[in-house]
């Protein structure tokens, strides 16, 4: 298929070639200018390692494992977002939990090792979708690298506790022992 | 004052000559600092923020005992001016590679003549008509005597000038030939002719303020076109300062006409196979060259090492404290400073041209333009000066 170029008709300014090279001459010197005198927070620029780029509402980062105000997790190893998952890339592997407290809400189960491939990792969010207990959640920590393939495979813990700083909350090693006392004798 | 002896002269001489590399090796590296952060903020980058290797290396070494010390290291932070020293350190410490089947001595030769070449040129430059300085009475056998404005202010200074400008292409043509490549030789000789090419309207355009000075000595025409006309050279010389600085860009191989460089064409032009402190050469040339062009663009047209246009010096010296009158080195050396500014501009404004253009360019419309001016230049002269 033919494609007609269309033909500009320069003026004479234009084919004199000195007005066309001022005129982009000025816009340059006004983006010289622009950026010279604008602050550091308002430029285009992110000054990395210093400065860190604030991710929009809705950025699909690294996972966090939710957990109940005790610290016991909230995921109940139902595998939902394992099968909902693309890429195939998390591992579940549950155990029963029959001590049940309040505020795990009467769950059997939980993940003993609930490990995610971050290589294979397409942060699609289908298993925050799928999640019934909305215990994952994919959030706005951009910086996954590593100098090895084992130190990418993230674990329970560093699920649980990537974003345990920043909510002010404890880094947690072990699931806390129930509080309080079963209440399946009372029921 | 008293005749100098010729000790007094050889060792005056060699202060002078001094001075003048001392100015060279000092402005090409800020040159080369102000190139990465003008062409930055024009791209609306910032440019050279840090140098490299912050965490690691020496300057890491440096870097992490400071942040083990709980300091901040804002020594390798201080918007990349270190990159002054680095740039410089990185070239005199990298390897050197010579290819086997280079002309061995001609390799070496070609970049020590591109650069002996630009430096030379500054040779004739006067910063200063006359006087720049006299020794204090205290000074050892000098003392009392005065350090001229000019190494060698003769009076073919011009001519001087433009001669070993011409000697500064043997440089790249060399470099391409010895290098014994294909890359280097097919650069070097687009090089050649366009630098042929340029050096006609470019003697051309300098012609005119030769006419309208009726002299071929720098600091005699940068007065003339300074002071003798009413206004500065640029004004009834606008065109000529237009061709002049144009083929200046062509001479120095800067942006617009860096044929022999011409990176997605020719990988690096007749400096591929040079590294280490003999492609230094060739860029401190490059640069030192620009300082020349941007020397000459200063003296003539933008008069020299004085302030204010003539005219307007004549008009309000009584209110102006006097040494604004005073023809000053600082003031051509901010023109000159001025005038770098506008090669990195140019650079970060046009894109290069194909080599057809260029040749277009120079023979259809500078030489025709050169010849235009060189007439205007001699109406003026038989009308006003």
């Amino acid at each position: 298929m033919a494609v007609i170029v269309k033909q500009v008709k320069l003026s004479w300014l234009d084919r004199t070639y000195f007005w066309p090279v001022f005129k982009g001459m000025v816009i340059t010197f006004g983006h010289f200018l622009r950026n010279l005198f604008t602050s550091t927070p308002k430029r285009y620029t992110v000054q990395y390692p210093d400065m860190k780029r604030v991710m929009p509402e809705g950025y699909r980062g690294l996972h966090e494992l939710k957990r109940h105000a005790d610290g016991s997790i909230k995921c109940v190893a139902c595998f939902m977002c394992a099968e909902a998952c693309p890429a195939r890339c998390i591992t579940i592997r549950a155990e029963e939990f029959s001590d049940l407290n309040l505020t795990q809400g009467f769950e059997e189960k939980r993940p003993r090792v609930f490990k995610i491939d971050m290589l294979r990792c397409i942060y699609c969010g289908y298993c925050e979708e799928a999640c019934p207990k909305d215990a994952i959640w994919l959030r706005k920590d951009y910086e996954l690298s590593a100098y090895d393939r084992l130190s990418m495979q993230y674990g329970k813990w560093d699920l649980m506790n990537t974003y345990a700083e920043e909510d002010g909350k404890a880094r947690i090693t072990t699931d806390p022992k129930p509080a309080v006392c079963s209440q399946k004798a009372s029921l | 004052m008293p005749t100098p002896t010729l000790t007094q002269t050889l060792v005056i001489a060699l202060i002078q000559a001094i001075l003048v590399v001392i100015f060279i090796f000092v402005i090409v590296p800020l040159t080369i600092y102000a190139e990465r952060k003008v062409l930055g903020h024009i791209q609306l980058r910032l440019g050279a923020t840090r140098i490299a290797g912050t965490h690691t290396g020496l300057t890491g070494l440096v870097n992490r005992s400071m942040w083990k010390l709980g300091k901040v290291p804002v020594l390798a932070y201080w918007r990349g001016i270190p990159m002054l020293v680095g740039d410089i350190l990185k070239m005199i410490l990298k390897e050197d590679v010579r290819p086997t089947k280079a002309d061995r001595f001609v390799f070496f030769l070609a970049p020590s003549l591109s650069f002996v070449a630009a430096v030379m040129a500054f040779a004739a430059v006067s910063f200063v008509p006359g006087t720049f300085f006299t020794f204090p009475k205290w000074v050892p056998l000098v003392g009392g005597l005065p350090l001229s404005g000019g190494m060698a202010d003769v009076n073919v200074g011009l001519l001087w000038i433009l001669g070993i400008a011409s000697v500064g292409v043997y440089g790249i043509v060399l470099a391409g030939w010895a290098s014994n490549s294909k890359y280097p030789l097919l650069g070097s000789l687009r090089s050649g002719a366009q630098i042929v090419s340029y050096e006609v309207p470019l003697t051309l355009s300098l012609l005119a303020p030769v006419l309208m000075s009726g002299s071929l000595q720098f600091s005699h025409m940068a007065t003339t076109m300074a002071t003798g006309l009413p206004f500065w050279g640029i004004v009834p010389q606008m065109l000529g300062f237009l061709v002049y600085f144009t083929c200046g860009f062509a001479e120095t191989n800067r942006l617009p006409f860096d044929m022999p460089e011409a990176e997605n064409e020719l990988v690096a032009g007749f400096h591929t196979e040079y590294s280490g402190m003999k492609f230094g050469f060739f860029y401190l040339g490059e640069y030192i060259n620009m300082a020349v062009v941007s020397a000459l663009a200063a003296g003539f047209f933008l008069g020299g090492p004085w302030l204010l246009p003539f005219g307007l010096q004549g008009l309000v010296n009584p209110y102006l404290p006097a040494w604004l009158g005073q023809p000053c080195a600082l003031f051509f050396v901010v023109k000159i400073v001025l005038l770098l500014f506008v090669f990195i501009w140019v650079r970060g404004t046009i894109p290069r041209y194909r080599y057809d253009q260029i040749m277009a360019v120079a023979w259809k419309y500078l030489i025709p333009l050169a010849l235009v001016n060189l007439l205007l230049a001699a109406m003026v002269r038989y009308l006003a000066v």
